[in-house]
């Protein structure tokens, strides 16, 4: 699914990104570790076409990486940093919009948007405003947005990012579901708990310097 | 000021100073937007009001109502806007530290406050001469009456910032005088022709009226006096908690500002929606994409009602500016067009968050199902067509005379707003200091790139003004705009 083959990131003369190479099959889930600014995040962005390698090639899906194509889209699912949200609407809004783009089917849409909402749970709080939310809460729709949505790819910067523990634990358990049923996961992280519970494998960019 | 509070200003005050070289390029920027900007602007409303014709409306028996209704209407907005944003408000911190301490607030914010008062009466009192000279000028009035319009323009002033600081102070007391105001206002502009004779002794045009208003204009100046009396107590009266959290706002706009990113400036004062969070917005699926984005459009603009009340009001003030545009010719209308477009602007605003949001979202990654250039057309419909609807019933009840421009402004000012959304950094060239012999244009140059959108809706609005004449200019901001709108898409990232 995912083909990373000797990618690096550089600018200038400095290197974001040390020379990579990872391939990852449907149904696995890769947990990237490494010290603040080993290249974690960068790997993140090239591989949701945020971020365009200096040297090497990236494919998912047998595709090349453009987050314009439409193909591209459908297939990966990325949170990378806050997601803007809209200060009009709800919580329970937020989730069944983004499904609803997604989903022909209302009924289909309105049940994936009702599953990640209590798989997440974030029931009890289907009907408060963004800037009603506690930055942990926040943290748990942006989740929700990207898992309201059909992805074949998740790219995930940090989602451990102001969970408690409990919460954590709830994360992991969703991600290690969608892995389960298909879903390749690709997870930066600074939790092992979260690494432990969800990692086939361990791409440690410290040791790629 | 006690000597606690001047030493507290000083520190402050030593901290922040400017040096000699800002405050120059401070004034020199003052100077090149007032010779830019200003004096074509005075001059143009300077033509137009020395008009025969233009003179001969101002003094005739219905222009007292609309003195009167635009007075209300100023005192109105001042009260809302104190609630907001008072003349009380400081550095956060040295909000917090005067809070504080044991200093009354009334001394606290004296100065600041008294700063503000007169501003607003040197605010109304230029406008009042301007409008007085302007009629003089003309040959309606004589000469003499000037110092009336000076006078009353003077305590109108003083007393919007008295409730400007009444707002702050007080604001439910605040909002229950400015809705009344208001409904005060609306029942004179609807009924005009019958009240014409009673409201004229209490607006500045009585001064050339057939009755001179003299003991009008003393009750006036009681209230104003009363009301400046009224400071102290009124000053005493301000909440903490609410100067403190005024002050943050004030601040975070001025750094916004100052960053030239006044997206982030207006959004500040957007109102956060409190209501209707029980209303569904999302109805259906991906098949039917239009009526999903429009229907979430609505409910999301519903749910602050306030504001999309304050929205639709300012658009249907653009329809009646446009329709007095249609009755006049040359530089007042081009004005009055562009004074629409700017009402438009404004009233579009709470009508599209949605368009905004998405913008953001296209600049992201993929979160909706819809490819982002449809997306975002959808969600400009529901913003266009409530301007379009309203401008143009309000434009056609009116007589009508430029409908074509009441259909076509609307689009285009939600297309500059798209394009305002779509917005990314500022070009890299536009950093780099360019100095010349008239001096460096980049600053004004970054200026004119951040409000490039509203500048150019209003472009369209005085082309759009003087009717079929303007056509040509009209379509050619049209192109303008639509160009900057397909750059800024494809451009976005």
């Amino acid at each position: 699914m995912i083909e990373v083959d000797d990618v690096v990131v550089r600018v200038d003369e400095v290197t974001l990104l040390p020379r990579t190479t990872v391939h990852l099959g449907a149904g696995e889930a890769l947990a990237v570790r490494g010290r603040n600014g080993a290249g974690k995040s960068t790997l993140l962005r090239v591989l949701a076409g945020a971020r365009t390698p200096t040297s090497g090639t990236v494919r998912i899906g047998g595709a090349p990486v453009d987050r314009r194509d439409r193909a591209f889209r459908g297939r990966v699912a990325a949170l990378l940093g806050p997601v803007p949200t809209a200060p009009d609407l709800t919580v329970e809004d937020h989730v069944r919009l983004v499904a609803a783009t997604w989903f022909d089917e209302p009924a289909v849409a309105g049940r994936t948007a009702a599953d990640v909402l209590a798989a997440l749970g974030l029931d009890g709080l289907l009907r408060r405003f963004p800037h009603e939310l506690s930055s942990g809460q926040q943290q748990l729709l942006a989740l929700a947005l990207v898992l309201a949505r059909p992805a074949e790819v998740l790219v995930l910067d940090e989602p451990e990012q102001r969970l408690d523990a409990e919460r954590l634990g709830t994360v992991g358990a969703v991600l290690a579901e969608r892995r389960d049923q298909g879903t390749t996961v690709v997870v930066a992280t600074h939790s092992p708990p979260l690494a432990e519970q969800l990692a086939d494998r361990v791409l440690d960019l410290d040791h790629e310097r | 000021m006690t000597d606690r509070l001047r030493a507290a200003r000083g520190v402050w005050r030593d901290r922040r100073a400017r040096t000699a070289g800002d405050r120059a390029y401070l004034a020199y920027a003052l100077v090149m937007l007032v010779l830019i900007v200003g004096a074509p602007v005075l001059r143009a409303a300077w033509l137009g009001l020395t008009e025969r014709a233009t003179a001969e409306a101002l003094t005739e028996p219905g222009a007292a109502v609309v003195a009167a209704v635009a007075t209300l209407g100023v005192w109105a907005v001042a009260l809302v806007v104190g609630r907001e944003r008072g003349p009380a408000v400081a550095p956060p911190f040295l909000a917090h530290a005067l809070l504080s301490s044991d200093l009354p607030r009334r001394v606290v914010f004296r100065a600041v406050t008294t700063t503000g008062i007169v501003v607003a009466a040197l605010l109304g009192v230029s406008i009042a001469t301007f409008l007085g000279a302007a009629v003089a000028a003309s040959g309606s009035v004589p000469a003499s009456a000037v110092v009336g319009f000076a006078v009353r323009g003077l305590l109108i002033g003083a007393l919007a910032g008295v409730g400007w600081l009444l707002g702050e102070a007080m604001p439910r007391i605040g909002l229950a005088a400015a809705t009344t105001l208001l409904a005060v206002a609306v029942l004179l502009a609807a009924t005009a022709s019958r009240t014409a004779a009673a409201v004229a002794p209490f607006s500045a045009w009585a001064w050339i009226g057939p009755r001179p208003g003299a003991g009008a204009t003393v009750v006036l100046a009681v209230v104003a006096l009363v009301g400046i009396a009224a400071v102290p107590a009124l000053l005493d009266r301000t909440d903490g908690a609410t100067v403190t959290a005024q002050s943050a706002r004030w601040d975070a706009v001025v750094a916004h500002t100052a960053t030239l990113d006044f997206d982030a400036a207006t959004e500040s004062y957007q109102a956060r929606p409190a209501s209707g969070r029980r209303w569904r917005a999302v109805f259906g699926g991906a098949a039917h994409p239009v009526r999903l984005v429009l229907l979430r459009d609505v409910v999301g603009a519903v749910r602050t009602p306030a504001r999309l009340v304050a929205g639709v009001l300012s658009i249907t003030a653009a329809g009646l500016v446009l329709t007095v545009a249609g009755a006049g010719a040359g530089a007042p209308a081009a004005l009055l067009g562009a004074l629409a477009a700017a009402l438009l602007w404004a009233g579009t605003a709470p009508i599209s968050r949605g368009l905004h949001h998405v913008a953001q979202v296209s600049r992201d990654q993929p979160l909706y199902g819809i490819v982002d250039g449809p997306l975002l057309a959808f969600h400009a419909v529901f913003p266009t067509a409530l301007a379009v609807v309203v401008t143009s019933a309000v434009v056609a009840v009116g007589g009508g005379v430029l409908l074509p421009a009441a259909v076509a402004l609307p689009v285009v000012v939600v297309a500059a707003r798209a394009s305002n959304a779509l917005r990314g950094p500022a070009p890299t060239f536009l950093m780099v200091p360019a100095p010349s012999a008239v001096g460096d244009p980049m600053p004004l140059l970054r200026v004119l790139w951040a409000l490039d959108a509203p500048l150019f809706a209003v472009l369209a609005g005085a082309a759009a003004g003087t009717g079929a004449a303007g056509v040509g200019a009209f379509l050619t901001v049209v192109a303008v705009v639509a160009l900057g709108l397909l750059v800024r898409f494809a451009r976005r990232t």
